[in-house]
């Protein structure tokens, strides 16, 4: 998360509203759910990486990078759909013979492995078209325009901000221990990171405490009222998105699966 | 008549843990005055600085603002905590909120003003204190000097009568110094009372109309920066040094080499032309 933060600032996608952005990629993952088609699951792929890299201009490699996490574990969800057995080995493409049994892979086995594959990557590309083009701060706006209570408001609001302060100040701890050779052997390196745990919470406390000192001397009474930069919607990207999600239905009802 | 617009009297403070840290405190902050408190680390500036807006309450004495005893009531307080602002020392504790704009938005719509007018006050204080170009980045991405400057602005946008800033330079470059100092000319030019602490005593000793000392909890002295400067007992007391300025001018003009003409240099520029 903290990796894909810095492109998500500065992508050319940013200005796009945030809520046209969440509803592209949401009503795409549904299509990509309800419609059982591996035509428009790639289509769904190409067209998603194809915004991120051309439009919202987010780098190959690190795109490459992110799509790899879900990959690796996709190819290990669908291999056990892929594999099956029998006694006599007859049918499959390839099988390996243990005991009495034939392990391997049937056509239909390896369709239905592909299908799945695709229909899981569709979607996850659509969430990761989502991660990359909505900063946290703009999907906080949205979630307010939805109307979610203001507690959860608030707390993803204190969260997003302090993960980014603790992170830094776990960090420097590290750093502090370890210019010290505090993780010179296994042994010092389990006791560091205890002692940078623990200070961590101690400062935690002392941070909470100089929050709530700086939110009163400004005015808090309780809740966190703020104003949002209001995007506007735009028209055109509407149609954008709109015309996208209908060509990926128009091209699963051309293209049928046999 | 000089018009005061926060006095304290005998104000005694002690944390939960039980250390002290105001004990029977005097203090009388002149109007549209640029003011200094410098101290020692742990001699109570930012403990007196958070009874100044209300966050802290006195276990012992009284605060005045605008000639008016604090009560601590709701109505009286929201008054206080909008016209008496404190930029504290690090912008981290301060700035609650990943984006920009948001954060500089909680002191004006804490005020109730109409969305349209914290809009406006937002935009002012983003171009005053030079953010509004950053005002779509967010927090963890900006440097320390411009977290600092969105920290101001925050406070700025609440358009407050006295701005309070604990440690401003602390932690900047040299230009960022430069430019913070100006900034708060600006505000003081524009009828703002602006106080702050710093170690920085150059700083201090080049911008302050009025400076105070603070020892252990107490305000040990209170003048101009050259009576202040040059009161022995009093640096020693507190532990400060004499800013250089001052100290090269005395030691010119007990040597002769620079006559006394009434003038008496406050930084750089002003001793050399004294020199030429």
């Amino acid at each position: 998360m903290l990796y894909i933060d810095q492109f998500v600032y500065t992508n050319k996608m940013r200005f796009f509203h945030p809520g046209e952005k969440l509803f592209f990629s949401l009503i795409t993952m549904i299509i990509c759910l309800l419609i059982n088609n591996p035509f428009m699951h790639l289509t769904v792929i190409g067209v998603m990486i194809g915004l991120l890299v051309g439009k919202a201009r987010i780098p190959g490699y690190v795109l490459g990078k992110i799509l790899l996490v879900p990959l690796v574990f996709l190819l290990l969800g669908v291999i056990t759909v892929a594999l099956s057995w029998n006694n006599d080995g007859i049918g499959m493409l390839a099988s390996v013979r243990i005991g009495d049994y034939f392990l391997g892979t049937t056509k239909e086995g390896l369709m239905s492995a592909g299908r799945i594959f695709l229909r899981a990557l569709s979607s996850v590309t659509c969430l990761i078209f989502l991660a990359f083009t909505v900063p946290m701060i703009d999907m906080i706006y949205v979630l307010k325009l939805l109307k979610v209570p203001s507690l959860i408001i608030e707390m993803m609001l204190l969260i997003y901000r302090f993960i980014f302060v603790f992170v830094e100040t776990a960090f420097h701890i590290y750093t502090a221990q370890s210019s010290r050779w505090g993780y010179s052997g296994f042994k010092r390196s389990v006791y560091s990171f205890g002692m940078l745990f623990a200070n961590l919470w101690g400062k935690v406390y002392f941070k909470t405490r100089f929050l709530m000192e700086s939110l009163l001397s400004r005015g808090y009474e309780g809740e966190i009222r703020v104003l949002y930069a209001t995007p506007k919607f735009s028209g055109k990207n509407i149609f954008f998105f709109v015309t996208i999600d209908l060509a990926l239905i128009v091209i699963a009802l051309a293209l049928p699966v046999y | 008549m000089t018009e005061y617009i926060l006095e304290a009297y005998n104000l005694e403070f002690s944390y939960l843990d039980g250390t002290k840290a105001l004990k029977g405190l005097n203090i009388r902050i002149e109007k549209g005055k640029k003011i200094a408190l410098v101290g020692n680390n742990g001699a109570g500036k930012t403990t007196l600085f958070l009874h100044f807006n209300g966050v802290h309450r006195p276990n012992k004495g009284e605060i005045r603002f605008k000639g008016e005893v604090i009560n601590y009531y709701r109505k009286q307080m929201k008054e206080l905590r909008k016209s008496v602002g404190i930029v504290f020392q690090d912008p981290d504790n301060q700035l609650f909120s990943a984006s920009v704009y948001q954060d500089v938005s909680f002191g004006p719509v804490n005020m109730g003003w109409p969305e349209k007018v914290v809009r406006e006050k937002i935009e002012q204080a983003l171009r005053k204190t030079n953010t509004w170009s950053i005002k779509d980045k967010p927090t963890h991405f900006l440097s320390h000097g411009q977290k600092k400057r969105v920290a101001i602005a925050g406070i700025l946008a609440m358009e407050p009568e006295v701005i309070i800033l604990d440690e401003p330079t602390a932690g900047l470059d040299p230009i960022g110094t430069a430019q913070m100092m100006t900034l708060l000319d600006e505000f003081n030019q524009n009828g703002a009372t602006v106080i702050l602490s710093s170690h920085d005593l150059d700083q201090v000793y080049a911008w302050a109309d009025i400076v105070f000392v603070i020892n252990r909890g107490k305000i040990i002295a209170e003048g101009s920066p050259e009576e202040i400067f040059r009161n022995e007992e009093i640096m020693q007391q507190a532990n400060l040094i004499k800013p250089w300025a001052l100290d090269i001018f005395d030691y010119l003009t007990a040597k002769g080499i620079i006559k006394r003409t009434g003038i008496t240099p406050r930084n750089r520029r002003e001793l050399k032309i004294l020199l030429d």
